[in-house]
Parts: structure tokens; C-alpha cells; sequence
């Protein structure tokens, strides 16, 4: 996929490529640590909740879009390499190289905390 | 080298309300997840003594709240646009909409204070403690419509242009906070 | 600029724009200022003193512990100690020399702008620091300090343990002093944001202002946990509130896991402008830009991002279940990654540059070592089950005192020296500064790198006194020697600064060569920082001769000399486009006045006078609306 030319659609991908991985990241931190709290407290012995189960959901959904922000970077990065992207202050250029650290390190949390959290046992204290 | 003949970029003032407006999203942030951490360390919630709220006053002034946010985007939008149109009538609308808002919800924070207590219980005490900091930030909103209002006599300057900007801003944080608020509030009745 | 003497038009011009940004003499000119240089001095003043008072404290606490069954200090002082060295080095030390001193002088001026976006407000976050600094001061005066820690963990801090009015100080103090930070940030938020020289776009920011600004995106966000926590606090203390009680469903790990959502974020809003300053005098010292630029520049702002998911690290010790820590215990691990890519991007800078190891270069290379040891330290910690092991052991007191002393101020230290020149217009002693270095990096190690062996020897933290025949004595012992050894360097580091302000040799603008468009101007700087807004078309602005030659030229013509008024420019977000002509305040009062008045009011709540406190809001309420009576002059 190559972004298009037009400013608006490019202006969205270097936003995803630089927002999306983050986000998905702390979306797993917050819900996933938020299920951890509720299932293993004291309220949640009543609510049975499948807390692998959902676990593998977020983790799922997380590392989806933050790959697709890694891919965006990487789209955009090559695009602007070739000169396809207007880039008169270099700026687009230190974003796109931006966006490529950042789905990296974002991609390699997610898996690295989606992995321990499903292999370690459930409310184990 | 010159400038454009209108500037591109929101004023500084509009951003430094987006800074504050940052900073207080995170208090609220705290104060819901500590409403959620208490919850999920109580089986029993609210304690036992304890009635849970009712679900339609809160709610219909919650939508009340939003609704008041209406006649200040219009101005918003009339500011930003630097367009002719009325500024000083809308934002008389929402302060007299938002003021109201106000009395009543002082009046049912009155209320309850009569029948449970802040002391008796963790559950009494985020109730009470995330209502008053809402409402304290309604309490502002209406002070700065008010300073939004005495400055709002003559031209439409630069400065008088981020205001309306700027306090618009921060009723629509203050509006959202408040469905947040409404809806953590109402947990005991989901 | 301004080195020669100007032609006639040129000179017309400098004349005006001296007349119009002069601020008032003498004391008065002090308490009403607004000229961001003159309010990073005050900090820099006040942030120094209060340094000496937390230096005092761990003196006085490495005295009782210098060997063991001492009874030169008791329990209660000992922790009275303990607690006060905590929170003043963090917060009225080193946090307001990072972004009060160094940040408020320096940004405005790499940015080549004339001041911060809100120059009053940058007033008022220093009276807010200086009465936060003075309430809680009050309480050691009045043999009352809070003695809880500066993480002043419930129940001990419950009201039936802490009965006396420490630890309200030290909560409400706190209050006061997060939103003076908060403040600030905001202000440093709006002016990257919005006054940037014309062309200098997002990837033309110096890497300084990079940290900066991550800084502050982390105040905002970590200040208002704290602020919750604390006013919970006050509200179980004061008025019966349940928030930590566990009979009536509330849970003191509560008070933890907020306190940590903040504190975890504070360490690296203390560390982060290290490592701006590192990475502002790594490149003057060995002649080549920073390697990595754009990836130093994100490290930067991964570090302050990812710093918000790993709090729970500070609690794994407290029962909680492996599922939970392990989301911290990973982001606490991958956090490491954006720390290593600037010490590599430093180290290969130095390697590949032609290094000048004059005295700000020493301080850098000594804070990378401190960075790596201090780094390492902490991998060790963010696994689980070690951390269970060395938990409240000296273990940890090594590891944060290596990052926070070590780290942060080794940074800070480089930087007196670096820009002493800029600020002061005079060279400091080279020789001595180099001596400094050494007497200062070998009392750090000698003073801290024992309590890793004392702590893996299982010496806990926290402790008034041990008893001998466990071990810990020579480390006990050498580590005294150290910190008195350490604070003799700092006196000569000092005293070689204070005799070079008066007798050191004339510097001229830019006696080091810096890229930075601080160095573009003369020494020190006008109160109008620049006699044009310089126009910037890389990121090293001041190594392109030819745009400096061009701003002498705008100067004759007059084109953004901006000599009409109290005037700066404002541009676009993110590309730096020249936008708009701002209208700056000038000296008010009503800063120093809202300063009094906050702090007034935060002791009266203090004391229970609730009643004369809801006046004191009133009157701060009046105080802003008369701020905001007068429009800017012109639009």
C-alpha cells in the first residue's frame, strides 16, 4: 500500500504511525490491568470472570493495531524516501523515522506483556 | 518577512485551556479509577445501609449539562470564523442553563448528605468527594462565563477572539467530565 | 550578535528595544518581573539553598549511621530527617533547578524567542515553589517535620498513627507545590508549542527542548494523581474520610498505587532534562551533531510515556497477584530500550566527534557511567523475584541515589559550568572545574556504590540504626566518609563558580562554539534575548553562518526586529511557519500577590481555618480577574 499524495489521507497515516502503537499499548495496560483487579479482588469471586479469555482478546486487538501502526511507519518512511511526500523542512522525513522506533518498541511491549500475562497463573499471589 | 493577514494557529490561550484541560482530565481519570478500585475490593457495594442512587435525576441533568455547551460552540464557531454573528446571547443562555444546573445539583448533594455519609464508609467517601470536585468545576465554568461576559463589550479583538475560544473548550471538558461522572455514579444501578 | 558596534539604524533600534524591555531596579523590580531569565535566577538562587538544607539533612543522617549503636540522633529526629532530605531534594531542589533554572533560561532562548508564552504565570510558578518551600520549612522550624517518608505510606500517615501537623504539611505543602509545577508545564507546553523562530519546524527543535517538553507532558499528567491522593489524605486526616480505612471498605494500597502513578513519572521528570542538558553539551564538545537526532529526540518522549506504565514495580513486595505485575514488570524491562538508544547515540557521538574533555564534557561522561550503573541496577529491579529479595533494602537506596543523584545532577553540575558563561559573561577556572569534577565523581562512588553490597547483605532502608556483627560496618562507615568527602567537593564546585562570577576572564558570545541559538547572542543575553528573531533552517541553527549573517542584515532593514512594544513571534505548531506578532505583559505584581495569597490560604487550611481560607480563595479569584483587566496592547 502506498499512502496517496493527497495531504489529508498522508496527514491521517502519520498520525496512526505515530499515535496508533502507543495507544493500543496503554488500551492493554489500562483494560488488561483493570480485569486483572477486578477478577482477583474481593468482589471478584462473584463475578467469574474469564480473565484468559479476555486477556487474549485485548492482547489480540492491541497487537493488531500496533502492527498496523509499525506498517504505517514503515509505508510512510519508504514513501517519503522515494519523494513521494512534499517534505520541504525535512519534517515529514523525522516523523516517519519516528513512527518506525515507536511501532517497534510498542509491538515488542505488547507481545512481551500479552505472552507473560497468559502464561502466568490466574490470581496467583 | 511578513505574517498572514489572520493568524493560521489557535491562540496561546486557547492552548494553555487545552494544558489545563489535559491536567484536569487526568484528576478525573484518578478519581473514576479510584471509584472502580474501591469497587472491586467490596463484594458489597454500596455497603449494606445504603440505597443505591436513582438513575433519572442524574441523568437528565448530565444532558442538561451537554446541552449547555450547544450555545457555546455556536459562539465558539462564530469566534473562530471571526463571523458577525451574537456572542454576548449565548453565553448568557449557558451561564443562565449551567447556573441552574448548579443550584440543582447542590440541592441533591444536600440531599443525600442527609441520608449517608461521607465518614461512614469508602463507598460515602468517593461518592461525595468526585461529586464536589465536578460540581466545583461547574462552579468555575460559571465564574469564567461570567469574566466572558464583561469582556465581551465592543469588537471582537484578537484576545476577546481566544477567550470565547478558550472557555468554550473548557465547558465541553467539563461536560464530558460530567457524563463520565454521571455514568461511574450509576454503577450500583447498571 | 551585538559583538560589534552597530550601524547608526541598527543602533536606533537596539536603543528602543532596551527601552522598552527595561524592568525596574532594585528589589522591586525583583518581586514584580516577568523576564524569564530573571525568574530562572531566582530558582536557580532558591532551588540551591534548599539543596544545602537536604545536603544538611543526609549529613546529619550518614553521621548517626556511620557505625553501628550510634545515639547521636534518635528515632523520631532520624525520621523526621529522613523524610524532610527526601522531599526537599526532589521537590524543592532538584525539580525546580531542572525546569525552573535551567528550563525557563534556556528554552526561550534556544527557541529564539524573547520570553515564555505566559510570563506572569512563569512568575507565579516560582512564588508558588517558594512559599510550597517555605510552609513545609515551617514544620521543621516548629519541630513538627512530616516523618512518614517522602512516600508517606498509610496507616502510618492515617491520622491515629500521625496525629500530630507533620504530615499535613507535607500533604497540603505538596499541593501547593504541584500546582506551581503544573504551571509551568503548561507554560513550557504552550511555548514549544507555539513560539518558535519562523523555520524552525519540529525537526529543527534543539534535543534540549525535546526534553523539556516531555518533561512537561509528564507533570501534567502525573501531578493530578498525586493531588488526589494527598487531598484524599487530608480528608481521612481532617474530616473522617474512609479512603484508606479498611473496616469501612476502603484499602491503603490505594494511597500506593497513586502515590506511585505519580512517583514513577516524577523520577523521569527529574532525570529527563539531564539528559537534555547531555545532549546539549555532547555535540559543542566534540564538533559533530547528535548521532540519531530524530531517535534521541522520541527516546526522549518514550521514556516519559512508557515511565506511566510501570508504577507497580514500586509495589511488588505488597501481595499482588503475578497476573498484575507482570504488565509493569514488561514495560519496566522495555523502558530499558529508549534509555540505551541515547546512551549509544552519546557514546557514538563521542567516538566518532573530536572530544574536548574540558569540565562540562567530564560531568557528562561521569553521568553516563552513574546512568549505566544506576540503569543496570534497576534492570535487576524490575524483575520480580529479585526485586522480592532486595525490597527496603540499601539495595534500592544505591540504585535511585545512582539515577537521581548520579543521573540528574551530574547533568545539572555540567550545565553550571557550561552555560556560566552565557549567564554571567565571564569564564569560569578551567583547571578547578576539572578538579570539581573528580572530587565530586569519586565522593558519589565512594559514598553509594557500598550500600549495594550492605543491601544485598540485607541492611534494611529506612533505619535510625543497626546493630554490629551483621556485616555492614565498613560499608556503613566508608559511605560516610564518602558523603562528607562529596560535600567538601561541592563546596570547592561552588566556590570556583562564585569567584569566577566575579574575578573570572570576559566571555565573549559563544566561547565554546555551541550549534544552540542561546550561543547566537551576546553574554549575557539582553532582557530582549535577540536584536531580531533569528530565522532558522536546521536544527543547529547557530553553526549556519550564513543565517546569522543574515539576521545582522534584518536588523539594519528592521524586518522582525519587532521594536514597537513587548513583542515576539508566534508560529505554527508544527512546521514552524511564521503565524503572528504576540504582545507580551510586562512587570506586574499580581504574581508575588497570588503567590502570598495561595500560600496564606493552604496554611489556613492547614490550621482548620476553613473559613478565612474560602476568603483567601475569593481574594485569589479578585487577584486574577485584576491580572486579566488589561488586554494586550494591539488586534
Amino acid at each position: 500500500m502506498t499512502p496517496a499524495r493527497t495531504p489529508r489521507l498522508a496527514l491521517a497515516i502519520q498520525v496512526y504511525a505515530l499515535l496508533g502503537a502507543p495507544l493500543a499499548w496503554t488500551t492493554q495496560l489500562v483494560v488488561g490491568f483493570g480485569l486483572t483487579e477486578a477478577a482477583c479482588g474481593p468482589a471478584g469471586r462473584m463475578w467469574n470472570i474469564a480473565i484468559d479469555t479476555w486477556e487474549s482478546v485485548i492482547f489480540g486487538l492491541a497487537l493488531t493495531v500496533a502492527a498496523g501502526g509499525l506498517a504505517s511507519a514503515t509505508a510512510l518512511h519508504r514513501a517519503v524516501t522515494r519523494g513521494a511526500i512534499d517534505d520541504p523542512n525535512g519534517r515529514v522525513r523525522f516523523l516517519a523515522t519516528i513512527g518506525l522506533a515507536v511501532g517497534a518498541i510498542f509491538v515488542a511491549l505488547i507481545l512481551y506483556t500479552g505472552t507473560g500475562v497468559l502464561t502466568l497463573e490466574e490470581c496467583r499471589r | 518577512m511578513t505574517t498572514a493577514p489572520v493568524p493560521r494557529a489557535r491562540p496561546n490561550g486557547w492552548y494553555g485551556m487545552l494544558a489545563l484541560v489535559a491536567a484536569e482530565s487526568a484528576l478525573f481519570a484518578t478519581l473514576l479509577a479510584t471509584y472502580a478500585y474501591l469497587r472491586f475490593s467490596d463484594p458489597r457495594w454500596p455497603p449494606p445501609g445504603i440505597e443505591p442512587p436513582s438513575i433519572t435525576a442524574p441523568l437528565v441533568l448530565a444532558l442538561v449539562l451537554v446541552a449547555a455547551s450547544a450555545p457555546l460552540a455556536i459562539a465558539s464557531r462564530t469566534a473562530r470564523r471571526r463571523g458577525a454573528g451574537p456572542l454576548v446571547a449565548p453565553v448568557a443562555l449557558a451561564l443562565v442553563i449551567q447556573a441552574v444546573y448548579l443550584a440543582f445539583q447542590v440541592h441533591l448533594y444536600a440531599d443525600d448528605l442527609g441520608r449517608f455519609s461521607a465518614g461512614g464508609s469508602a463507598y460515602g467517601s468517593i461518592y461525595f468527594t468526585l461529586l464536589a470536585v465536578h460540581h466545583a468545576h461547574v462552579g468555575v465554568g460559571v465564574l469564567l462565563d461570567g469574566w466572558l461576559l464583561t469582556r465581551l463589550r465592543g469588537d471582537l479583538t484578537e484576545y476577546r477572539r481566544g477567550a470565547v475560544m478558550a472557555v468554550a473548550l473548557y465547558w465541553y471538558f467539563v461536560s464530558l467530565a460530567g457524563l463520565a461522572v454521571t455514568a461511574t455514579i450509576l454503577i450500583p444501578a447498571w | 550578535m551585538a559583538v560589534e558596534s552597530p550601524a547608526p539604524a541598527a543602533a536606533a533600534r537596539i536603543d528602543r528595544l532596551e527601552r522598552i524591555w527595561a524592568e525596574r531596579p532594585g528589589l522591586t523590580g525583583w518581586l514584580t518581573t516577568t523576564d524569564h531569565k530573571r525568574i530562572a535566577l531566582l530558582y536557580l538562587a532558591t532551588s540551591l539553598a534548599f539543596f544545602a538544607a537536604g545536603g544538611a539533612e543526609a549529613l546529619a543522617m550518614r553521621t548517626q549511621l556511620a557505625q553501628p549503636n550510634e545515639r547521636v540522633i534518635g528515632p523520631a529526629t532520624y525520621d523526621q530527617l529522613m523524610t524532610m532530605h527526601g522531599v526537599t531534594m526532589i521537590f524543592f531542589f532538584v525539580i525546580p533547578l531542572s525546569i525552573g533554572a535551567f528550563g525557563n533560561y534556556l528554552v526561550p532562548l534556544m527557541i529564539g524567542a524573547r520570553d515564555m508564552a505566559f510570563p506572569r504565570m512563569n512568575a507565579l510558578s516560582y512564588w508558588l515553589f517558594l512559599g510550597s518551600g517555605l510552609l513545609v520549612y515551617t514544620s521543621l522550624l516548629l519541630g513538627m517535620a512530616p516523618d512518614a517518608g517522602w512516600f508517606d505510606y498509610v496507616p502510618l500517615a492515617s491520622r491515629r498513627f500521625s496525629p500530630g501537623l507533620g504530615i499535613d504539611f507535607y500533604a497540603l505543602g505538596l499541593i501547593l507545590n504541584g500546582v506551581s509545577s503544573s504551571a509551568a508545564a503548561a507554560n513550557f507546553l504552550v511555548t514549544i508549542a507555539k513560539l518558535r523562530a519562523p523555520g524552525m519546524s519540529l525537526n529543527r527543535m534543539p534535543l534540549f527542548c525535546y526534553a523539556i517538553l516531555a518533561t512537561s507532558f509528564s507533570l501534567i499528567f502525573a501531578l493530578p494523581p498525586l493531588t488526589a491522593d494527598l487531598v484524599f489524605l487530608e480528608l481521612d486526616r481532617k474530616l473522617g474520610f474512609k479512603f484508606f480505612d479498611v473496616a469501612h471498605g476502603g484499602d491503603p494500597l490505594l494511597w500506593q498505587h497513586l502515590f506511585w502513578i505519580f512517583g514513577h513519572p516524577e523520577v523521569y521528570i527529574i532525570v529527563l532534562p539531564a539528559f537534555g542538558i547531555a545532549t546539549s553539551i555532547i555535540p559543542t564538545f566534540t564538533r559533530r551533531m547528535m548521532a540519531a537526532f530524530p531517535l534521541v529526540a522520541v527516546a526522549e518522549l518514550l521514556v516519559a510515556f512508557i515511565g506511566f506504565g510501570v508504577w507497580v514495580h514500586h509495589m511488588f513486595a505488597t501481595g499482588l497477584p503475578a497476573t498484575t505485575m507482570v504488565f509493569f514488570a514488561a514495560a519496566s524491562l522495555i523502558i530499558v530500550i529508549p534509555s540505551g538508544i541515547q546512551i549509544f547515540a552519546w557514546c557514538m557521538t563521542m567516538v566518532t566527534g573530536r572530544p574536548e574533555f574540558k569540565t562540562p564534557l567530564l560531568f557528562i561522561v561521569g553521568f553516563i557511567v552513574f546512568f549505566v550503573f544506576g540503569g543496570l541496577s534497576g534492570i535487576t529491579l524490575a524483575a520480580v523475584p529479585f526485586d522480592q529479595q532486595v525490597t527496603d533494602t540499601y539495595y534500592v537506596v544505591a540504585h535511585f541515589h545512582y539515577v537521581i543523584w548520579g543521573a540528574a545532577v551530574f547533568p545539572l553540575l555540567g550545565g553550571l559550568y557550561y552555560w556560566f558563561p552565557k549567564v554571567t559573561g565571564r569564564m569560569y577556572y578551567e583547571r578547578v572545574g576539572q578538579l570539581t569534577f573528580w572530587l565530586v565523581f569519586a565522593g558519589t562512588n565512594l559514598t553509594f556504590f557500598p550500600m549495594h553490597i550492605s543491601g544485598m547483605l540485607g541492611m534494611p532502608r529506612r533505619v535510625w540504626t543497626y546493630p554490629g556483627g551483621l556485616g555492614w560496618n565498613v560499608e556503613n562507615l566508608l559511605s560516610t566518609i564518602g558523603a562528607f568527602f562529596l560535600a567538601g567537593g561541592l563546596v570547592v564546585l561552588l566556590a570556583n563558580l562564585v569567584v569566577s562570577a566575579y574575578r573570572g576572564a570576559p566571555a565573549g558570545p559563544n566561547p565554546f562554539g555551541g550549534g544552540t541559538l542561546e550561543w547566537a547572542t551576546s553574554s549575557p543575553p539582553p532582557a530582549y534575548n535577540f536584536d531580531v528573531i533569528p530565522q532558522v533552517t536546521s536544527a543547529y541553527a547557530c553553526w549556519d553562518d550564513a543565517d546569522r549573517a543574515d539576521d545582522r542584515r534584518r536588523l539594519e532593514t528592521g524586518e522582525l526586529v519587532l521594536e514597537e512594544g513587548h513583542e515576539t513571534t508566534a508560529s505554527t505548531p508544527v512546521d514552524g511557519h511564521l503565524d503572528e506578532i504576540l504582545h507580551m505583559p510586562s512587570e506586574s505584581p499580581w504574581p508575588f500577590v497570588l503567590g502570598i495569597v495561595a500560600t496564606l490560604g493552604t496554611a489556613f487550611v492547614l490550621t482548620d481555618h476553613y473559613l478565612i481560607a474560602a476568603v483567601a480563595v475569593a481574594l485569589a479569584a479578585a487577584v486574577l480577574t485584576l491580572w486579566h483587566a488589561k488586554e494586550p496592547a494591539a488586534a
